[in-house]
């Protein structure tokens, strides 16, 4: 038997004013969908920067004469038996630009190697699978989200028109979610890069083994994107939060002000429990667990309708467009927390407080 | 069971206008009985009961219940006593909207059982509210009902002392000789007070005491 005191008799009882408060607090889970979209540009990065951070690259320096102090760690490298060296071409290349969930233009990341062999034996060590057998020199390898993104297919010719620094023929596709580039260049000469890589050895312990035999000699070391990526995308998150609180005060102020009209209307209601006996601590609870309650119906509905347009829009649009909106992240996640408490703090505390001074002689 | 000494409430203290709605006076309640109080609009008689009640605190005097000094105990303490002790009619019922007739008895029960649920039902059937009239709300039923509604609830816990403040007002002259009845009869082994401005609804009240600008006039004993 509900008890006609508790909060959810209450909500059971009073359907259309729950579900006008509960419109409000309903708002307070667009900043879940929110965080998510912004997430949506990490997305795609997260697998560049995990390649990165797997492949170490080298590179020779002008500085360095005749590129000695290159061709000796090469040599010191190539000697390691545990260590793959794949020499490739010095020219620079570049990748393509890819539209994201959010609408705008992004850049992507590119990497070159200088035959088929090497190419694939890094797939092979990465785990990147795909069709190769079509793969030769003037070849370019992307992923199918990048593919369906810019809408290219295989067979496809890209050239300086797509952004690229030469003609190349789109010849496989990995099935990864990753967007970078990957060219098939075979050059004779100026063969002053080079990846650095292990059947046995973490990417870890690869890249120490090159920072050991580097040392201070005049070779140039990548360093993951991460970072360089979490700068650049760093504003954009704090954009979110300066929009979080600025959209949670004026939520805030604005539920505040439904529900205090709401209550005002039953300040006799609360008024005859006080004359009843019940303790000011029991009045308290009571508006905290209805408003409370409510505002976790509308969080519950809330989540349910924003993971239900994720799915649908992911289905329709963003996948085969070659993007992608994440059901939650740490970002959205945040954002709803936050904003909810935001918002019901202030109004559990007035509103209990309010209620607790309810005077039934005052009527 | 009521001891008054010397109460006094003035309202708008701090002002050169104060108001006094009891003006300083002793009063003694027996443990039983149907008590009448009486007197014009704005005489002091609801707040008379206010302050017998702990609805509110006399500006200066003590109110003694059952040897307690209700004036100097904590707000918990008063919360207690009300809860177990008082019931409340008011003019108008009071009743929660949302509520039905039986969950707003029940809302009043110091506890939520079965026993109490069938109790309730029979407490609401005895004053003429039957098995159809107690699933409906307020709005639903007729100022008589609604009244008989709000007795029921007062007296739920079987409180030693039922403050009714004019509680008849609203209602014909049918309905406010049933609620008396059934006051009078509750009245047996209780103390029942009853705040009018009506002495036509007092004619079976066991006592009378008549207020008069915040001071006791008169007080008939039948």
């Amino acid at each position: 038997m509900k008890k006609p005191f508790s909060a959810f008799y209450y909500v059971k009882e009073n359907v259309g004013r729950s579900l006008l408060i509960g419109c409000m607090f309903f708002l307070t889970t667009m900043l879940l969908l929110a965080g998510n979209y912004i997430q949506s540009n990490y997305y795609y990065w997260d697998g560049i920067c995990e390649y990165t951070e797997s492949l170490t690259d080298i590179a020779g320096l002008p500085t360095d004469e005749n590129y000695e102090d290159y061709k000796a760690v090469i040599e010191e490298l190539e000697a390691d038996p545990e260590i793959i060296v794949m020499l490739n071409s010095g020219f620079s290349a570049s990748a393509l630009s890819w539209k994201c969930t959010l609408g705008f233009t992004m850049g992507s990341h590119c990497a070159r190697f200088n035959t088929a062999e090497d190419l694939q034996t890094a797939f092979r060590i990465f785990g990147y699978k795909g069709d190769f057998s079509k793969v030769h020199d003037g070849s370019v390898i992307i992923s199918e989200p990048l593919a369906r993104n810019l809408g290219f297919k295989l067979g496809d010719t890209l050239g300086p028109e797509e952004g690229l620094h030469g003609e190349f023929t789109l010849d496989a596709l990995i099935d990864e979610d990753i967007f970078a580039v990957f060219f098939v260049e075979t050059e004779e000469e100026n063969l002053i890069r080079a990846h650095v890589l292990s059947e046995t050895l973490s990417p870890k312990e690869v890249r120490e083994r090159v920072t050991q035999v580097v040392g201070d000699r005049k070779v140039k070391i990548n360093v993951p994107v991460r970072a360089e990526v979490e700068k650049n995308l760093g504003p954009i998150n704090l954009i979110f939060y300066v929009a979080l609180f600025l959209l949670s005060f004026v939520l805030a102020v604005s539920v505040n002000s439904v529900i205090a009209g709401h209550y005002a209307k039953r300040t006799y209601e609360f008024g005859i429990y006080r004359a009843l006996g019940r303790t000011k601590g029991e009045i308290r609870r009571k508006c905290a667990a209805e408003i409370a309650l409510t505002d976790a119906i509308a969080t519950v509905i809330g989540i349910a309708a924003i993971e239900l347009y994720t799915f649908l829009m992911n289905e329709l649009y963003y996948i085969p467009h070659g993007q992608f909106l994440p059901y939650w992240s740490v970002l959205g996640i945040v954002g709803l927390v936050v904003a909810n408490a935001l918002v019901l703090i202030p109004v559990v505390l007035l509103r209990g407080r309010s209620m607790c001074r309810a005077d039934v002689t005052e009527f | 069971m009521f001891e008054v000494k010397n109460i006094s409430m003035i309202y708008d203290m701090d002002t050169d206008e104060k108001m006094y709605a009891l003006k300083g006076f002793d009063l003694t309640l027996p443990d039983k009985g149907l008590i009448g109080i009486i007197g014009p609009s704005g005489s002091g008689k609801s707040t008379l009961m206010y302050c017998l009640s702990t609805l509110k605190k006399p500006t200066e005097g003590t109110v003694c219940y059952n040897g307690t000094e209700l004036t100097t105990i904590t707000d918990s303490e008063r919360e207690k006593i009300r809860r177990k002790e008082f019931g409340f009619v008011f003019q108008k019922h009071y009743l929660v909207p949302y509520m039905n007739a039986l969950d707003n008895v029940l809302v009043a029960a110091a506890d939520q059982s079965e026993e109490t649920k069938k109790r309730a039902k029979e407490f609401l059937a005895g004053l003429g509210l039957g098995e159809r009239e107690l699933s409906k709300r307020p709005a639903k039923l007729s100022g008589g009902q609604c009244q008989r509604a709000a007795i029921a609830r007062a007296m739920i816990n079987n409180p030693k002392v039922v403050f009714a403040d004019e509680p008849t007002a609203s209602l014909d002259h049918e309905n406010a000789f049933n609620v008396m009845r059934i006051l009078k009869s509750y009245s047996a082994d209780r103390l029942v007070l009853v705040v009018t401005h009506d002495r036509s609804i007092l004619n079976e009240a066991d006592r009378i005491i008549e207020i008069w600008d915040g001071e006791i006039s008169r007080r008939e004993t039948e």
